[in-house]
């Protein structure tokens, strides 16, 4: 297994420390909420690094999990920003469940 | 009479005059095809098999059918290829991707069908950007074919994801071809390859037997030597099926190639060419000289400011992860070619439901705004890409850095599901084809036909063919 594989106990630590955190918290996810600020945007990213290495940690080397780190930063941002379109209860995913009647 | 050149590169319905008056035989066109597709093929990377066995028996049974007077139309005895998405029963559908190379279906996908029953000729299955390029790709070499490379100049890219289908469309290599597009993956390629490329409203064309990419985005459609082509092969293709619940009732659907309405009312995007390259700039200028002779033009026209990027981004993100979820949990995603193809699929695998979801809502959003835009319009056009298209020796991000730019035309018409259709309008730097996009609200195919092929009757740039020679 790969040195950047961590293991489960690790990484329940981390998560755990990460909800300690501010900002990291239900309140993150207001609707008029500014973009986070870098401090948690990074504490996001090691967050979602730890399920990563977990998940994957075996099928990655130590440069691709560089590059997955990069990406993650980024589908942040991208994130952050979709969530500054504001939306109200009733806006309803693009895609419609339909029952199947007999 | 002999199969020329000028045969091959001759559209589809000078081809088919040829055949019903058996001036020329199907079994002499797809024999004549075949070869160039043996000669060429490989050398642009366009290619991953060849239906000689099955396409000489088609071509045959073609022949047969038209000598007694049983005629199926345009399409009857013509040789097409499809992108390596389509399933074909008994033969390798390896989605341009290791990891699938000996993969064989025991059904062909409804496209495949329609055209079977249309009389056409399956030639070949042709190349394409590994699972569509969902995974992130940053350059040409980005199948297990190898890089897919324009007839125009071989140092350069054919354009992705549908690479073969435009380099061998381009190369005539087959009459015409069917690419699929999930953001920019038809245009694209129509635009480097310098063809006529049509991405249809989501939903017109069945995906059935098609490798899912994202399902709320892929469109399958037609890649040609001209818009009038690309009508007479869509006609064949669309319609509701009842294994693709997507699919629309296409019933209304008439085309005609001499259309009654003129002039029409189209608009070009605000800053569309600002950014692009100069040749780009100029060969769309020119472009609009030409469309003023028949089209009422609106300048200016200011394009939504939403946020396309993040939304088209996070969907395919989602829906990539999911359909190819087996391959990246299973770690065979480092099978792939390109280099962040290898990795890709682990942070699309992190996106939030709750992330996905807020894209889904926000795409309601953009679908109403574009519609409400596109309402007072026949078509918004915009130059197909900024740039000709990128080498195939550096990463697509170091190709032409500071060029490029307007408006994010391709994934917001994604995004909203609306057709568009891209046809060569000149020549930019390396003697690479340049494109312009006829985009218009959702289920306007006929119409953007329609300005496509009075484009294509008021220049020729569609008429040129790449320095290629047996």
């Amino acid at each position: 297994m790969p040195s950047n594989a961590t293991n489960r106990r690790d990484f329940g630590k981390k998560l755990a420390a990460l909800a300690a955190a501010p900002l990291a918290g239900s309140a993150a996810y207001a609707a008029d909420e500014p973009p986070k600020p870098p401090d948690a945007r990074a504490a996001t990213v090691q967050a979602l690094m730890e399920i990563v290495k977990v998940r994957y940690g075996a099928h990655l080397t130590e440069e691709q999990m560089k590059s997955v780190q990069r990406s993650l930063q980024r589908g942040l941002l991208t994130a952050d920003r979709l969530k500054q379109f504001p939306l109200k209860n009733s806006d309803e995913p693009d895609f419609v469940f339909r029952a199947e009647l007999p | 009479m002999e199969i020329t050149e000028d045969i091959l590169y001759a559209t589809i319905r000078e081809q088919a005059d040829f055949l019903r008056s058996a001036k020329i035989s199907s079994v002499a066109l797809t024999k004549a095809y075949l070869e160039r597709l043996d000669k060429f093929g490989t050398k642009l990377g366009a290619v991953v098999t060849v239906m000689r066995d099955s396409a000489l028996k088609e071509a045959e049974q073609a022949d047969k059918e038209m000598k007694s007077g049983s005629y199926r139309g345009l399409l009857h005895g013509v040789p097409y290829g499809v992108k390596d998405l389509l399933a074909t029963k008994g033969v390798p559908t390896t989605w341009g991707a290791e990891p699938y190379k000996e993969q064989v279906f025991d059904h062909d996908a409804t496209v495949v069908a329609k055209l079977r029953k249309a009389g056409a000729v399956l030639v070949a299955k042709l190349a394409m950007v590994e699972l569509a390029g969902g995974f992130g790709y940053n350059n040409a070499d980005a199948s297990f074919t190898g890089p897919g490379r324009t007839p125009w100049n071989l140092d350069y890219w054919s354009g992705g994801s549908s690479s073969g289908p435009g380099a061998a469309t381009a190369a005539a290599l087959v009459s015409f071809s069917i690419g699929s597009e999930t953001s920019g993956s038809i245009i694209t390629p129509a635009a480097f390859s310098g063809v006529s490329g049509l991405r249809p409203t989501y939903g017109r064309v069945s995906r059935h037997g098609a490798m899912a990419l994202s399902w709320t985005l892929d469109k399958l459609g037609p890649m040609c030597r001209s818009a009038d082509c690309c009508a007479i092969v869509l006609t064949a293709i669309l319609g509701k099926d009842p294994r693709d619940p997507s699919t629309i009732d296409s019933a209304g659907w008439d085309y005609s190639p001499n259309p009654t309405k003129t002039p029409f009312d189209v608009g070009i995007l605000k800053g569309s060419a600002a950014g692009a390259q100069p040749e780009v700039k100029k060969n769309f200028e020119t472009s609009v000289a030409v469309l003023r002779n028949f089209c009422n033009i609106s300048e200016d026209v200011e394009f939504p400011n939403l946020p396309y990027g993040p939304v088209v981004g996070t969907i395919v993100e989602a829906e990539g992860a999911s359909a190819f979820r087996d391959l990246v949990e299973s770690g065979k995603s480092k099978q792939l070619r390109a280099a962040n193809d290898k990795w890709g699929g682990y942070p699309a695998s992190m996106v939030l439901a709750v992330d996905y979801l807020h894209a889904m809502r926000v795409r309601v959003k953009i679908r109403q705004a574009l519609d409400a835009l596109y309402a007072k319009f026949d078509a918004l056009i915009a130059p197909s890409r900024g740039t000709v298209s990128y080498p195939i020796d550096k990463d697509f991000d170091k190709a032409y850095p500071g060029v490029g730019g307007g408006p994010p035309v391709i994934p917001a018409g994604n995004i909203a599901g609306q057709p568009a259709i891209s046809v060569p309008n000149g020549f930019g730097a390396h003697n690479l084809p340049t494109g312009i996009q006829f985009t218009g609200r959702a289920g306007s195919e006929l119409r953007l036909l329609a300005i496509a092929d009075a484009y294509q009757h008021a220049s020729d740039w569609h008429k040129k063919r790449p320095p290629l020679s047996l």
